[in-house]
């Protein structure tokens, strides 16, 4: 636009988008917070009643209808620690450890067409990944709510030992929520970085990390700001909600509560600390043996440990400051920041890094080796456990027959040394393989881990030259058109933002020149006849009052047409002005043209 | 075959400096890591990512690096059909004693000087490889290189038999 190019050196209103704020989220089992980091400060945000620990409830009316998540008890159906179901199948039932019966019976068989768990509320069937999108729903809420802006990005963190199909799952969440998720942060990770940061410190740490419902054990080396993960080990079903089961089972209601005032005190409601350590003694022991079998894995002894990080409610628990004091010693326990709250302090640490510069950085692992299955049934390991991510490994398969022209390959991930054993990730098929004898063809595969330490496989034929990139679905996701409808929501939205965006943006361009215009009829050297003047004025007035009475659009009300109608008005009045302006704009070409070439020879003009 | 040594820019052979190995790895991870390239969503960046991740991995460590420093002579360790230099009897004998031993072991004290003996010999092996792979002696190295693999194996299973005892 002429009048943008030639303006005053005026202060301008600030035509800047609004920068894009990454919230960081911390989806727990039991309890989910989110923040954000900003100018050296840290925020976690708070729902109505000032609380920062959104209990991970998502409730529902008897017909299936969703209410609200969050905190609020209102609700006929409750649905409690969804993350365990997360990535899971119907055949996956007897490996959940379930802390009662009420979300069990709830399950449906999809298994034959291998979808995500499903869970039939009221007279609805809705899938894991809808009720975990629920939860990120309400969070991205809040952060919007206090930051009175538009929030579409986040750091999610996820325990480290989540394996692909649980990892792909969150991801639809977001997606399913309108969060496009920057980084998947492994959550013993996130603690690490939290206390990093704060104390700048330098060394080798373990972090124990018991949440709701798993285990997590992770050793990093910290220095000069980079973060590297050496190693991951943990356990998907064993978490703080395993105490309150044995408790419950022990004929002791209140778990929760005993569980906390044992933590200060030596007896609860007849309970005392010594018979609660005998209980729960076999689960301390198990974490405690993940950890040490890590340290050797890792080929580290307690005493090169530096510090030893707490994550998770529950590491408030005597036995375990206990235990771990006995092997790491005393002094070497960090509590400094709270165990609640250090993986979300984390994750909003990686959302700052992600969306500034500067120089720390995270170098994570994969936590489980994937591979394929061979003959046999055996699996051959491609990419190993605690390889620093991203990696890419490629590996050559043959033909066993003769004239063999396809292969087909089964991947796989775990330890275990049977394909059966271990996780099974996805089939696919490399076809067209020129017709050779058994052996003699020669498919390259490469494995190709991301940064979030999610999988994409691709495949050349060496002979033909032949590519392919093969897309690796998620044994256990959702039907298609399902994923389709949600993301059509979703998009519908994005749609809405979009429209109220580039309406914003008019306004901010329209009143932008009405400044320098209003400016321009009070410069006593531009001298216009009182029609252009008049005219000037009454254009620059319908703009300003449109600029004035025009809301951005609110989902309740306005329809992305409306929006859409209201910018198109904005652009005509604009332009019109812009017209009416031009005998203006020709005498503010002439001034500054005449300013340039004062008191300058005609040749260097 | 990806060169580390020249992508790290360090010598190529099997003494490096480790310290300004895990530098440069630093230094290039600040360039081309996924994290710090965020917005440009670079898919070059990212490959390049992964070759210094896995180069680091096998420079850092003296078994692997010594594999690597054969594989650039054509030296296949890592795939069985195409290497021709096998493992020598005596090489075989000596791996199948310490196996028995490892299947007896039935204590935490005879585990530990067991695999005492496993990682001596190791260091053995690998002092082995780099005298003969310096006068460029390479079937001599790639044997005792052999023979250092058998042995990590079997100090591996080894180290799981530990566990369960």
């Amino acid at each position: 636009m002429a009048l943008l190019q030639i303006q005053e050196p005026i202060s301008s209103p600030s035509k800047q988008d609004e920068a894009d704020i990454v919230i960081g989220i911390d989806l727990g089992t039991t309890n989910s917070l989110v923040g954000y980091f900003e100018n050296q400060q840290l925020k976690l945000f708070t729902d109505e009643n000032g609380k920062d620990l959104i209990s991970s409830k998502v409730a529902f009316d008897k017909d299936g209808n969703f209410l609200q998540a969050g905190n609020s008890e209102v609700g006929d159906i409750i649905i409690t620690s969804i993350k365990r179901l997360m990535g899971k199948n119907f055949n996956d039932l007897n490996k959940i450890n379930f802390k009662n019966n009420f979300i069990k019976d709830l399950i449906i068989d999809n298994s034959q067409n291998n979808q995500a768990i499903a869970l039939k509320i009221g007279k609805k069937t809705i899938s894991a990944i809808e009720i975990s999108a629920e939860i990120l729903k309400y969070l991205k809420s809040l952060a919007e709510k206090n930051l009175n802006q538009k929030i579409t990005k986040a750091v999610i963190t996820v325990p480290a030992y989540f394996d692909e199909t649980a990892k792909v799952a969150t991801k639809l969440s977001a997606q399913i929520a309108g969060l496009e998720v920057l980084r998947l942060v492994n959550e013993p990770t996130a603690g690490a970085l939290a206390y990093g940061l704060d104390n700048l410190t330098k060394g080798t740490f373990l972090v124990y990390d018991l949440g709701g419902g798993t285990f997590d054990c992770s050793i990093l080396k910290m220095q000069n700001g980079v973060f590297k993960v050496l190693g991951v080990a943990g356990d998907n079903e064993l978490g703080g909600d395993d105490i309150d089961k044995i408790l419950q089972d022990n004929g002791f209601k209140t778990a929760k509560e005993i569980k906390e005032e044992l933590s200060f005190k030596e007896q609860s409601h007849g309970l005392s600390r010594s018979k609660f350590n005998d209980l729960i003694n076999h689960l301390i022991e198990k974490t405690i043996k993940i950890s040490c079998h890590l340290l050797d894995d890792l080929e580290l002894n307690p005493m090169e440990i530096d510090g030893v990080i707490l994550v998770g409610g529950s590491t408030r628990i005597p036995l375990i400051h206990q235990k771990l004091s006995a092997i790491f010693g005393d002094n070497k326990i960090l509590t400094n920041l709270d165990p609640d709250r250090v993986v979300a302090i984390g994750a909003c640490y990686q959302a700052h890094n992600l969306s500034k510069t500067n120089n720390n950085l995270l170098l994570d692992v994969n936590p489980l080796s994937l591979g394929v299955e061979m003959m046999g049934g055996i699996v051959d390991k491609i990419i190993y456990r605690n390889s620093t991510i991203p990696i890419a490994k490629t590996k050559e398969f043959t033909t066993y027959a003769d004239n063999q022209t396809a292969i087909k390959f089964h991947v796989v991930q775990g330890e275990r040394e049977f394909a059966k054993d271990c996780r099974s990730l996805a089939e696919f098929e490399i076809n067209n393989i020129p017709p050779l004898p058994a052996g003699f063809a020669r498919v390259k595969i490469t494995f190709a881990l991301d940064a979030d330490g999610l999988l994409t496989i691709s495949s050349e034929e060496k002979y033909t030259g032949q590519k392919q990139e093969i897309i690796v679905k998620p044994s256990f996701g959702l039907p298609e058109n399902q994923i389709k409808d949600l993301l059509l929501e979703s998009l519908k939205n994005a749609k809405f933002d979009i429209e109220n965006r580039l309406l914003s943006q008019a306004i901010v361009d329209a009143k932008h020149d009405i400044k320098i215009i209003q400016n321009d009829l009070k410069n006593p050297n531009i001298i216009l006849n009182e029609d252009e003047k008049n005219k000037i004025i009454g254009d620059l007035k319908k703009l300003e009052n449109l600029c004035n009475e025009t809301r951005l659009g609110s989902k309740s009300h306005d329809s992305e047409n409306t929006i859409s109608l209201n910018r198109q008005e904005i652009s005509s009045a604009h332009q019109q002005l812009s017209k009416t302006c031009e005998p203006l704009i020709l005498q503010k070409i002439n001034k500054v043209l005449k300013q340039n070439i004062a008191g300058k020879k005609i040749d260097e003009v | 075959m990806t060169n580390y040594f020249k992508i790290f820019d360090l010598p190529e052979q099997f003494e490096i400096n480790l310290n300004l190995l895990e530098q440069k790895y630093h230094d290039f991870l600040q360039e081309y890591h996924p994290d710090k390239n965020f917005a440009q969503n670079d898919f070059e960046k990212l490959q390049f990512s992964m070759v210094i991740n896995e180069g680091y991995k096998v420079l850092n460590q003296d078994l692997t690096r010594a594999i690597h420093l054969l594989q650039l002579k054509n030296i296949d360790l890592d795939n069985d059909e195409n290497n021709p230099i096998k493992p020598d009897y005596s090489t075989l004998s000596i791996i199948l004693e310490l196996q028995e031993k490892v299947a007896k072991v039935n204590q935490l004290e005879m585990a530990k000087i067991l695999k005492k003996q496993l990682e001596e010999k190791i260091n053995n092996q690998i002092l082995k490889f780099a005298t003969s792979f310096k006068d460029g002696n390479y079937v001599i190295a790639s044997q005792a290189i052999i023979f250092a693999k058998y042995l990590k194996k079997t100090w591996q299973d080894l180290k799981n038999k530990e566990r369960n005892l």
